[in-house]
């Protein structure tokens, strides 16, 4: 019998974060070592309750109170002539001994305003069409389903089956693939959020301009398609795709690979079609995960409170929609699939 | 993970009809900065749950979490503009969230003190009608037992651990959000894990 596992690679083992060849040893040893098996059951045992404690979200009234300090925060800023983006702080301390005077003047007029009207009224219309809401798409890899690829040899056998089994599936929780980047070398087990948001902010400062102005021309991009596409479907489709050596050649994040789940049935909501509503909602986000059945799964509307007969529109359409999965080498793959319904209240 | 693939967070965006759309996070950043209040309210939609979440689990206190919940968006709306790329929204946004956690919990809780308050893990919220009024009180107790283990872990465990079991993230992405190396992601998760395990009195 080999050495005994120790307990970091019985824990990575749990997470597929093995290479390969150590994860085909730790099997190896496992076979034949009962005492491994039981610890490694043990951890198990223990992930699997933490898994099970329930998800959670924040009240409502989080939300409202934000927004009132947000507002607050708003006003002050707008007084020193500072432009969005720009912490008060670096306006100077003068500036600053100013700004808490009008911050304390502004905020107790803005709470006396607020506490009257604690959010924004709500219109009452009708969306007399398409065009007043535009719906962007996200997707991205459901991870959970699948080993995260291997360290040493990427085209290496997949990880072992008790690896793959030991990631219980949780509806609930975003389990995404590794981030895009490497992380960032920070050497302070505490790093001050404030510093490094500043060091960002001052060493980008001159990227900041062209930032903006690129911003502002693939916003428009985005919306000459969205436009483009809101009015009718045939439209739509006749609407030119981004080429990729536009400005969005820097969205270039697709996994290699990759292709995107495409609707195959199912219609747009029909959102004039609840007459008129008093709409306080200008944001929806409708959350779920195509399988490679090609149906949406595990669907969630947010916000939760919203308007019953908006929701239960959504959800009716929703009901209709069929894909086609979406594809890594040719082989269907579970994605998290998110649309975000801007709606358009002027 | 040193040999991820970089492109491994495919995150692609279009419209209803199919048409694409630029990297979601830069386009939201990018309207946050042009003053578009809607791509603040879409940054709090997307990352609210995931960030009081990280709160309760931490602070094991609804009442605080939901204060660090304001105070991290409130950081939040301040530096989105600043927000490069380089890591993904959802890592930078962790980041935040973890430093805010950090500094409060070393504001107001000496680090002898116990973390968890007693009574205070709200009773969860359990969506399963197919359960019996038993089985939802045996679920709550089992929930309140592991969330009470959990809170008495020393925070860089408890951390490792809610990041990668709770909140799904990969042990990159733990090491991105909290600024330590992949090895020692694996370390704290494993000793966070084994820790939990004994406080639970082993296997369930």
């Amino acid at each position: 019998v080999s050495r005994h596992l120790d307990l970091e690679t019985l824990s990575a083992l749990l997470d597929s974060e093995l290479a390969p060849a150590a994860a085909a040893a730790a099997q190896t040893h496992l076979a034949e070592c009962a005492e491994c098996r039981a610890r490694l059951e043990g951890l198990r045992s223990t992930v699997s309750q933490l898994r099970a404690l329930p998800a959670a979200s924040p009240p409502p009234h989080v939300h409202e109170a934000l927004r009132r300090r947000l507002a607050m925060e708003e006003s002050t800023r707008r007084r020193l002539w500072a432009p969005p983006g720009w912490p008060a702080r670096l306006a100077g301390w003068p500036a600053t001994v100013a700004a808490s005077f009008l911050a304390l003047a502004c905020g107790l007029l803005l709470h006396a305003y607020l506490s009257r009207h604690p959010s924004l009224p709500p219109i009452e219309t009708p969306l007399a069409a398409e065009g007043e809401w535009r719906a962007t798409i996200t997707y991205e890899r459901a991870s959970g389903a699948e080993a995260p690829p291997a360290e040493e040899a990427p085209t290496g056998p997949p990880a072992p089956k008790v690896a793959a089994q030991s990631k219980p599936s949780a509806p609930r929780r975003e389990y995404a693939p590794a981030p895009a980047s490497p992380p960032a070398a920070a050497p302070e087990p505490m790093v001050s959020a404030d510093a490094e948001l500043k060091e960002r902010s001052r060493a980008d400062a001159a990227a900041d301009a062209l930032l903006a102005e690129q911003a502002k021309r693939e916003r428009a991009a985005v919306q000459t398609a969205a436009e483009a596409a809101a009015p009718a479907n045939a439209a739509a489709k006749a609407a030119p795709a981004p080429s990729a050596s536009g400005p969005m050649a820097a969205a270039g994040q697709a996994e290699p690979g990759m292709s995107p789940p495409v609707r195959i049935a199912g219609a747009n909501p029909d959102l004039g079609s609840l007459g008129k509503l008093r709409w306080r909602q200008s944001l929806i986000l409708i959350e779920g995960t195509v399988g490679v059945d090609g149906a949406l799964h595990d669907v969630d509307i947010r916000p939760g409170d919203l308007d019953p007969r908006i929701g239960g529109l959504l959800r009716r359409t929703i009901a209709t929609w069929r894909f086609e999965p979406a594809r890594k080498n040719g082989e269907p793959v579970p994605v998290r699939y998110v649309v975000t319904l801007n709606i358009d209240l002027q | 993970m040193a040999g991820m693939d970089p492109h491994a967070m495919a995150v692609e965006a279009f419209t209803l009809e199919g048409a694409a759309v630029l990297d979601p996070d830069v386009d939201l950043v990018a309207r946050h900065r042009a003053g578009d209040g809607r791509a603040f309210d879409e940054v709090y939609m997307r990352y609210s749950g995931m960030v009081y979440g990280l709160a309760l689990r931490l602070s094991a206190n609804p009442a605080e979490a939901e204060d660090l919940t304001q105070d991290v968006f409130l950081r939040i709306y301040r530096h989105l503009g600043s927000y490069r790329g380089g890591s993904t929204l959802k890592t930078w946004v962790y980041r935040v969230a973890l430093n805010q956690c950090r500094s409060r919990f070393a504001r107001f809780r000496p680090p002898t003190q116990g973390l968890f308050e007693e009574g205070v893990e709200e009773a969860p919220q359990l969506r399963d009608p197919g359960r019996g009024p038993e089985e939802v009180a045996l679920s709550r107790d089992a929930s309140r037992r592991v969330a009470h283990a959990l809170a008495r872990l020393p925070l860089v465990f408890r951390e490792a651990v809610v990041l990668r079991d709770l909140e799904g993230l990969a042990y990159e992405e733990i090491a991105d959000a909290t600024g330590v190396r992949v090895g020692t992601v694996r370390s704290r998760i494993a000793r966070g894990r084994e820790q939990l395990r004994q406080l639970l009195g082993g296997a369930a």
